[in-house]
Order: C-alpha cells, then sequence, then structure tokens
C-alpha cells in the first residue's frame, strides 16, 4: 500500500508491505522493519528496526490526520497532516495492476467466497478468516479479477501469507 | 453524613467530585447547560438536571434552577466546585435556606473575605501582614480626584497594583510602574472590575516586585479547630492566571521557618472570620526580605488543591465533605507532615502560537499518562467536544516524586503522554517551563512567564518518520477492515470509521 501525505508543503510518500513478523515501512525512501501493537484505541506502540521503540497517538478527521509522539524531539507535539485529494482515491500497490492479499494475523480460513477468473468489484468480500476469535473479512481494494486464490476453507495460514492474486481494472463508472 | 449530593460545577472537577462521592458511598447528581448534555460529568454521575442554556448567567450561576435541582432530586448538599458560585455568599445562604448542607465555608466568611478591602482592614486587626496599600477612595467610582490618587500612589511608593475590591484572578487588576500611567489604569481596571465582579470599587497596593505568590491551604471544622496543611507555590502565572503549582514551594524548602510563620499567620486569618472547611491564603513573598503580605483568601477549594493532596496524603474532597456533615477534623497541625515533593501544570485547550487563543472543537483521541506518581484529573474524554462557553481547562497533570528534581522529570515524561488529538494545548509551552534554568532552580518570581517567555514560540518541528509510519500503519488497517466486516464490532468511541482499533481490546497488530 502506499500513502501520500502533506505537512507544510511537502508530500512524503509512505510504502507498507506486510513482512515476517510486522511491516516493511519505507518513508520518503528510506526502509523501516516496524513491529507494532496497541493496547488502547489510537494508542500505537512502535518498534522501529527492533530498536527505537515509542508510543504514537492516531486519529483522522477527513482527509487530516493527527499524530503525536510520545518522545524525542517531537514529544508533545501534534502533528496534522492532510490526504492529498489523489493519495485518497488510489490506495493501490506499487506493483500497479497487481495486488497480493495477505492475511495480517495468523488465522484460518473460514470461507473462499470467489473463484479464479471471477470479476469483483471493489470492496467485494474475497476471503473470510477468523483469528482471535474475530471474523476478519478481506476485501478487494479495487475492482479487478481473480488471478489465483491460494488458500482453501479450512486452512490455517500464517501473517502475511498471501490469500488472493488480483489484477486490477480500473474501477467502473459509478 | 451527606446521601445525595448535588454538584454546581462542570468538567475536571465535577468529575473530581464524583470520584470522591463513589468512594463515600454518596450518590452524585450533576448539573449541566445545553451545551454539556453529553459531558463526561454528566454521563459520570447518578443523575444529571439540565439547568439551561449554555451561556453560564443562564444556567451555572442560576441559583434557582440549582436549588429546583435539588429538589428535584432529593439531594441533601450542594458543593459548588471552584469558580461559577463556589465563592457567592447568596447562594451559600439559598443552599442552606433550603435546608441542604452547604460544602464550604459560612456564608458570612465569604462576604467577609469577599471584600477585599473589608479583608485587609480584617487582616490587621487580625496582626497578619498586609501589603502596604491605599483603600480611602475605594467605594466612590467617581469623586476622588486624580490628584488625591496619585497623592496615595506616590505615598506607597511606585510601583503600585490597582485591584479591584469585588473579586480576584487577575480582572480588574493593574500594575502601575509611574505617575503617569495611574489614571488610564485606574480608568481600565474600574471598568474591567465592574464587568467582571460587578462592582467598580478599586483599591491601591504597593507592588513587590520580583515576588513569590505562595499560598497556604487551610481547614476549618464546624468545633472551632482551624490547621494548615503547608503551602502551595504558584508564582508561575501568565496574566495573573497560575499555570503550574507546587507544593512545597522551593523558596520555603530553604526557609521553614518563614512557613511556620506563614502557616500561623494563615491560621489566623481563617480564626478571625471563623472560617469553616477548605480555604486558601494567598500571601506574595519578597524572596530577598524573607517577608510576606496577605494577598486575598479564596473561599473554596482551589484548582490547585491536588498538590497539597499528593504532599499530606490527605483528600481534601473526602475532608470537606465530612467537616460539611459536622464531623470533627481527624487530625491535629501537629499530624501534618509534607513527604515528597508535587507538581500540577493545567492543560489547557488553547494555543500558543496564537497568542493563547483558545481551542474549541472535537476531542478526536485523548491519551492520558499513567504510571506511578502521576495523576490526571481531567474532564474529556475521547469524543467529548471543548465548547467556546467555558474555561478552556483539559485537565491538571499532577506528578509527585521523593523530591523536586525527580518530580519535574516525571511531570516531563507525563506531559508528552498527554495528549488531546484534534486540538491544540499548552503542553509544549509546558514542558518549555520546566525545562527552563529558573524553574529548575526553583527561583522563579511571579515576573517569570512575562520576563522569559513573554514572546515565546513553540518550536517548529518536523515530524518524525514514527509520525508517517503511525499514519500509514493506521490508513492501512483502517483500509483493511473496510468498514464491511468489521464495522459492527461495538467499542469504537468516536464513531470514526478511520478508527481501526475498534477491533478488539490488546489486539497485537504486529506479530508474536
Amino acid at each position: 500500500m502506499e500513502y501520500h501525505y502533506e505537512f507544510a508543503g511537502q508530500t512524503t510518500i509512505v510504502q507498507v508491505e506486510p513482512s515476517a513478523d510486522g511491516y516493511a515501512v519505507t518513508v520518503d525512501g528510506r526502509t523501516y522493519q516496524v513491529k507494532a501493537s496497541s493496547t488502547r484505541p489510537g494508542e500505537l506502540d512502535l518498534a522501529l528496526d527492533g530498536q527505537s521503540r515509542c508510543l504514537v497517538y492516531v486519529a483522522a478527521d477527513g482527509a487530516s490526520r493527527w499524530v503525536a509522539v510520545a518522545g524525542g524531539e517531537a514529544a508533545g507535539s501534534a502533528f496534522v497532516l492532510t490526504v492529498p485529494e489523489a493519495g485518497r482515491r488510489s490506495r493501490h500497490g506499487p506493483a500497479g495492476g497487481h495486488a497480493a492479499l495477505a492475511a495480517q494475523m495468523p488465522g484460518l480460513v473460514r470461507q473462499v467466497l470467489v473463484a479464479e477468473g471471477e470479476a469483483v468489484a471493489r470492496g467485494q468480500a474475497l476471503v473470510l478468516l477468523e483469528a482471535m476469535k474475530m471474523e476478519i473479512r478481506v476485501t478487494a481494494p479495487q475492482a479487478g479479477r481473480v488471478q489465483r486464490v491460494a488458500v482453501r476453507a479450512g486452512q490455517a495460514v500464517e501473517r502475511g501469507q498471501v490469500l488472493v492474486e488480483l489484477a486490477q481494472a480500473p474501477d467502473p463508472p459509478a | 453524613m451527606i446521601r445525595k449530593l448535588i454538584i454546581a460545577n462542570r468538567a475536571e472537577i465535577a468529575v473530581r467530585l464524583i470520584r470522591a462521592c463513589r468512594e463515600m458511598g454518596i450518590s452524585p447528581v450533576a448539573v449541566y447547560s445545553e451545551a454539556d448534555a453529553s459531558a463526561l460529568h454528566v454521563r459520570l454521575a447518578d443523575a444529571a438536571v439540565c439547568i439551561g442554556p449554555a451561556p453560564a448567567a443562564d444556567s451555572y450561576l442560576r441559583i434557582d434552577r440549582l436549588i429546583d435541582a435539588a429538589r428535584q432530586t432529593g439531594a441533601d448538599a450542594v458543593h459548588p466546585g471552584y469558580g461559577f458560585l463556589s465563592e457567592n455568599a447568596e447562594f451559600a445562604e439559598a443552599v442552606q435556606g433550603a435546608d441542604l448542607t452547604w460544602v464550604g465555608p459560612p456564608p458570612s466568611a465569604i462576604r467577609q473575605m469577599g471584600s477585599k478591602t473589608q479583608a485587609r482592614a480584617l487582616m490587621q486587626q487580625a496582626g497578619v501582614p498586609i501589603v502596604p496599600g491605599y483603600q480611602g477612595w475605594t467605594d466612590d467610582a467617581t469623586s476622588t480626584s486624580n490628584k488625591a490618587l496619585s497623592a496615595a500612589a506616590e505615598a506607597i511608593g511606585y510601583p503600585v497594583l490597582v485591584k479591584a475590591a469585588g473579586g480576584g484572578g487577575g480582572r480588574g487588576m493593574r500594575i502601575v510602574s509611574e505617575a503617569a500611567e495611574l489614571a488610564s489604569a485606574v480608568t481600565g481596571a474600574r471598568a474591567e472590575a465592574l464587568a467582571a465582579f460587578g462592582d467598580p470599587a478599586l483599591f491601591l497596593e504597593k507592588y513587590i516586585q520580583h515576588g513569590r505568590h505562595i499560598e497556604l491551604q487551610v481547614f476549618g471544622d464546624a468545633h472551632g479547630d482551624v490547621v494548615h496543611l503547608g503551602e502551595r507555590e504558584c508564582s508561575i502565572q501568565r496574566r495573573h492566571q497560575k499555570v503550574i503549582e507546587e507544593s512545597p514551594s522551593p523558596l520555603l524548602m530553604a526557609h521553614p521557618e518563614l512557613r511556620a510563620a506563614m502557616g500561623q499567620a494563615a491560621v489566623a486569618a481563617a480564626a478571625a472570620v471563623g472560617y469553616q472547611n477548605a480555604g486558601t491564603i494567598e500571601f506574595i513573598v519578597d524572596p530577598q526580605a524573607l517577608s510576606f503580605y496577605f494577598l486575598e483568601m479564596n473561599t473554596r477549594l482551589q484548582v490547585e488543591h491536588p498538590v497539597t493532596e499528593s504532599v499530606t496524603g490527605l483528600d481534601l474532597v473526602r475532608l470537606q465533605l465530612r467537616v460539611a456533615a459536622g464531623e470533627p477534623l481527624p487530625f491535629t497541625q501537629a499530624d501534618v507532615q509534607l513527604r515528597g515533593h508535587a507538581l500540577e501544570c493545567r492543560v489547557y485547550a488553547e494555543d500558543p502560537a496564537q497568542g493563547y487563543l483558545p481551542s474549541v472543537g472535537k476531542i478526536l483521541l485523548a491519551g492520558e499518562p499513567r504510571g506511578p506518581g502521576i495523576r490526571v484529573d481531567g474532564g474529556f474524554a475521547t469524543g467529548d467536544t471543548v465548547s467556546p462557553y467555558y474555561d478552556a481547562l483539559l485537565a491538571k497533570v499532577v506528578a509527585s516524586a521523593v523530591n523536586r528534581d525527580d518530580a519535574i522529570e516525571r511531570m516531563q515524561a507525563a506531559l508528552a503522554q498527554t495528549v488531546y488529538l484534534g486540538l491544540t494545548t499548552n503542553v509544549l509551552f509546558l514542558r518549555a517551563i520546566l525545562a527552563h534554568p529558573d524553574f529548575r532552580a526553583g527561583s522563579a518570581t511571579t515576573q517569570f512567564l512575562e520576563q522569559q517567555f513573554g514572546t515565546w514560540q513553540p518550536a517548529s518541528v518536523s515530524p518524525p518518520p514514527e509520525v508517517f509510519i503511525a499514519a500509514a500503519l493506521a490508513d492501512t488497517l483502517a483500509a483493511r477492515a473496510g468498514g464491511a466486516g468489521l464495522a459492527d464490532h461495538a467499542g469504537d468511541p468516536t464513531g470514526d470509521p478511520f478508527s481501526p482499533w475498534r477491533q478488539a481490546d490488546g489486539f497485537r497488530l504486529g506479530g508474536r
């Protein structure tokens, strides 16, 4: 996933990819191995590259992202990032026409809702996962066609394991 | 004993009072204006009564509606908190006249101390040192000639302070450093005093430069006992509004004999008006001469009472409720010991970069610090709205530790975790004050903020990578949740579709 954020007239590009035990997050070209946990709503405990830990607060208000950090130079400051119009429209992966949807946490595949070759609409549920006693619905980030279904119902999956690969098509006109 | 208490206030102090009620098995009843219908104090109380529209004059200051609320709910006592009607003798009388217990001092004491000029005279009689001053023209708003005023000011010696006789809090107050400024200061102060207190009466006082504001907490019971609970230093003020308070005072730590003298004077001052319940005697202290002067008495619980609670181990609100019910003070002066050090920072919804303009709106996320020695008295939670009608105090953060340096360090860490996303707060301002060498040295006077922070602006800091990482991770999770599969999971207090955190408590976003 790629995101654009504006702060003080500058745009920062952030890419997020699931990795073996967290996320690989690239900020302006530099990649961090990030582990994140949350014990309270809106509070994220981040560990960057297995070293520096910090508590971060996040909230959204429309296109605004309010973020505050509880440590370091910026402690006590609240930053208001803006998601530019274009960034809100195209939250697709850097691979362009292809998206691999992976499990966000270890779990059990409860149901596969699509078959290979099937056309899907943006937001359509593809796979139902069960993890931590919750149902997690994996949905299509864009309209497209199912290229490959990599799992079957009843299968246990690991974090980051690919579930479905989509070939993306442009959104049909509304 | 009190069974059901009307809490005639709002925000953090109402929440704090409700907390004491819960501990004591008293049923708390909130009152609220239309603007506060879903406020935290309303949600926490057993019952809540609407007492009118948003403006305080139509709600929180309406004695008749407060008394009605008590009748309607079968309450047997009223606690006024601070501000609003807390120092209003008519309200105290109306409460008592309705056969309700007034959690506060006798109305006569409120009246005597409420008139600053009468209080000065009384204190003089009681042997409490007062600031050299002039009050011959106090009640006469028109006829005193500028000539007489300047003669009085000359006699006292410039700089002088023009003060409102009818109230405190910095309103109707002017510092005049030379004769030429006197006339316009008097005109301005009189107009302000009339608007704020309905009383244009003024008086003159010598202005103690480089003074320290040190106040003594006093407590009296219905059996004639009065004690003091040590001091609070409140020299860190911006435009006469306290910003940071602490106990003990760094000055008195070095001069315990001064504390003893001030304590005695404070008890004498309270006893002189037959004081009962919680009150505060404010002194201005000349740190060179080590002399102190009575400024005024606040006949109510103070905003900064938690620092006294932290160093004495007492709960002042519990004590207030017990004493109001007629119980004697459960300790004597000799039992009162100050242990360790406590600081309080007032966290306001205001923007220091914009002239401390109040910041109103919805709190997208409230993050409060936690940990040993940290206490937060807050009045707002995530999803609450800060309205423009009332004081912008969001919360008081109190840090206590074995000594002052540790308490400051703890406070710095606590403030870094004091977050109100959606609003601008003064947290960076507070952190900058705590880091200042004069503050660290404990030598700051009441002029400190004006001199050192008069033109202060928050440093412009670029967001560290964590900021972008957190935003992108939150956006990723929100997109995954998609608003479809997980939207039905309850527990999202904001109703914000962005919030991915409603998924589960303790949900690990990383591996493990």
